[in-house]
């Protein structure tokens, strides 16, 4: 099983390098808020959900992200460990 | 050669799978850049378009399956006929042959609902309650609001100001469907109090239209905005047609010299042109691929290549495109759906590398057009679609000039029935002409950011 740290780096690893955040991974505590603390566009974000359904070979359900209203970087994380679940789960 | 003036096909041929061109391009489309100085995450991110339609525009797989209930719902009037129109050819005494796809036979009397219909299914299944979107001349707001009535979902509709005025019954239709109709630009939104404020008598166009929908989105967690024409996606959906029109051409025992559509943001151009442009990938023909435009909004032809933003609003993504400036003031010409500041990214990247062309026409001549096709092939072209009879209308007389038996392939896209008013001015004189000064388009354009990706 997959674990959150894991999937944790993972995904800010992402979102910087994606978004082009000027801070490193490191930095990106999950309680950092996307109304303020960090500053990342809809293309970056998509573009980043898009890297991290390969890299951690998941499809996202398009009602769960769709209905989804990510406010801190945590609640992002926390997504993607639920969906990377998931697919363990089904496996 | 069968010599059937129409074509038709069974509904085991309509296609199952749409056509995807970025699979085949050698070049991969400029990336969207965000709006210069700006972070959209004010208030948290929600996703405004269904991952699945993200995955169709950079997908590079050649063939995506129409998903069962698009299908379904397609089989009410697909496959659509294909006519040769032998009137018309008589009249112009050219040794041209000259087929047209028709796209006009269902109940939002346009090939917009190709698209809208697919788009619905995947705000649908997302678990969106409510669409907005932004019309033009009424086609793309009456498709939605069928796709919307067909899945559940509540549907509103920004109609630019003056086809609102002109076509009080294409606002009946959607109404019918269950869709709200609001004048654009309404004094309710912020992007309609701001238009107001700098022009009080301003009629709006369709970039404004959509800039008053986004700001419900910003409103509303139970809507989204959807889109008629520019993204791959959406002209994805529209290759059905080009697919059925390929198809029913080699029934008919030619292959088309030429290809043309109107290009107002694309799809109907795109949908048409892009099966065909395949084969001339392949290395298989070298047909000609024509987009029509009025000259009262001549983006290929006079616009540039650059970086700008898709509607009025200056706050959404930019995309590199031909364009005359996202606050160009569009004449208030009758062909309302080609009344867009820009073209698709798709379609100006085809242009940009030469493997489309481009021409522009004044109203007056596309009226003649549209009138002279209906009393020769007995169906009225709506004004947009009139563009794309014009130019195989010029197209064929070119032929006849040369001596050559040319074959001339356009979309018919829409019906005209709606449109009788701008019809009637033909009939009592007073349809003018524009011209635009190279001053305006310079001026429009030198208000757009200047962007370009960081790498």
């Amino acid at each position: 099983m997959t674990d959150r740290d894991t999937i944790a780096t993972l995904v800010k690893e992402t979102l910087v390098r994606e978004a082009k955040l000027p801070m490193p991974a490191t930095e990106l505590a999950d309680t950092l808020s996307f109304n303020g603390d960090v500053s990342v566009n809809s293309l970056g974000f998509i573009r980043a959900v898009i890297a991290l359904e390969d890299e951690l070979e998941i499809e996202t359900s398009d009602e769960a992200l769709m209905q989804a209203r990510f406010n801190t970087v945590g609640e992002l994380v926390d997504f993607f460990v639920a969906a990377v679940a998931g697919r363990e789960a089904a496996e | 050669m069968t010599g059937e003036k129409r074509i038709l096909l069974p509904a085991s041929e309509m296609p199952t799978h749409w056509y995807n061109i970025l699979a085949d391009l050698d070049f991969d489309l400029p990336p969207d850049l965000p709006p210069p100085g700006r972070s959209d995450s004010g208030t948290g991110f929600t996703l405004q378009v269904p991952m699945e339609l993200v995955r169709q525009s950079l997908s590079k797989k050649r063939w995506i399956e129409i998903p069962a209930p698009v299908r379904e719902a397609y089989l009410a009037w697909r496959p659509t006929p294909f006519i040769r129109a032998t009137g018309l050819e008589k009249a112009l005494d050219t040794p041209a042959r000259i087929y047209f796809k028709y796209e006009g036979d269902n109940t939002s009397g346009s090939h917009k609902l190709n698209t809208a219909i697919a788009q619905a299914y995947y705000y649908h299944r997302s678990g969106v309650k409510r669409l907005v979107t932004a019309t033009g001349a009424g086609q793309w707001g009456t498709a939605v609001a069928v796709g919307c009535n067909m899945f559940g979902l509540g549907c509103r509709v920004y109609m630019v100001g003056s086809s609102y005025r002109a076509k009080p019954y294409r606002r009946t239709i959607m109404g019918l469907y269950g869709a709200e109709v609001i004048s654009s630009p309404d004094p309710r939104t912020a992007s309609g109090r701001r238009f107001l404020a700098e022009h009080p008598e301003g009629h709006g166009n369709i970039a404004l239209a959509i800039a008053e929908a986004l700001d419900e989105t910003v409103e509303r967690d139970d809507t989204r905005f959807c889109i008629g024409s520019g993204e791959p996606y959406s002209i994805l959906h529209q290759t059905v047609f080009g697919l059925e029109a390929r198809r029913q051409m080699e029934i008919a025992g030619h292959y088309p010299d030429i290809v043309i559509g109107s290009l107002g943001a694309g799809s109907n151009f795109g949908g048409m042109t892009i099966p065909f442009l395949a084969d001339n990938f392949a290395g298989k023909r070298a047909v000609r691929c024509v987009s029509v435009e009025p000259t009262a909004c001549p983006k290929l032809t006079r616009g540039e290549y650059r970086y700008d933003f898709t509607d009025s609003s200056g706050v959404t993504p930019m995309e590199k495109m031909y364009t005359l400036g996202h606050d160009f003031a569009t004449p208030d010409i009758h062909a309302g759906g080609l009344r867009y500041h820009a073209t698709s990214k798709l379609v100006s990247a085809l242009y940009d590398r030469g493997l489309v062309e481009a021409v522009a026409y004044p109203q007056s001549h596309i009226f003649e057009s549209g009138a002279a096709f209906l009393r020769h092939e007995g169906i009225l072209p709506a004004p947009e679609s009139a563009h794309a009879v014009h130019g195989a209308i010029m197209e064929a007389i070119a032929a006849r000039e040369a001596g050559e038996a040319r074959t001339i392939l356009f979309c018919l896209s829409g019906h005209g029935y709606f449109d009788l008013a701008a019809y009637q001015s033909h009939l009592d004189g007073n349809i003018t002409d524009v011209t635009i000064t190279d001053a305006e388009i310079a001026a429009a354009l030198a208000r757009v950011p200047v962007a370009e990706p960081a790498e």
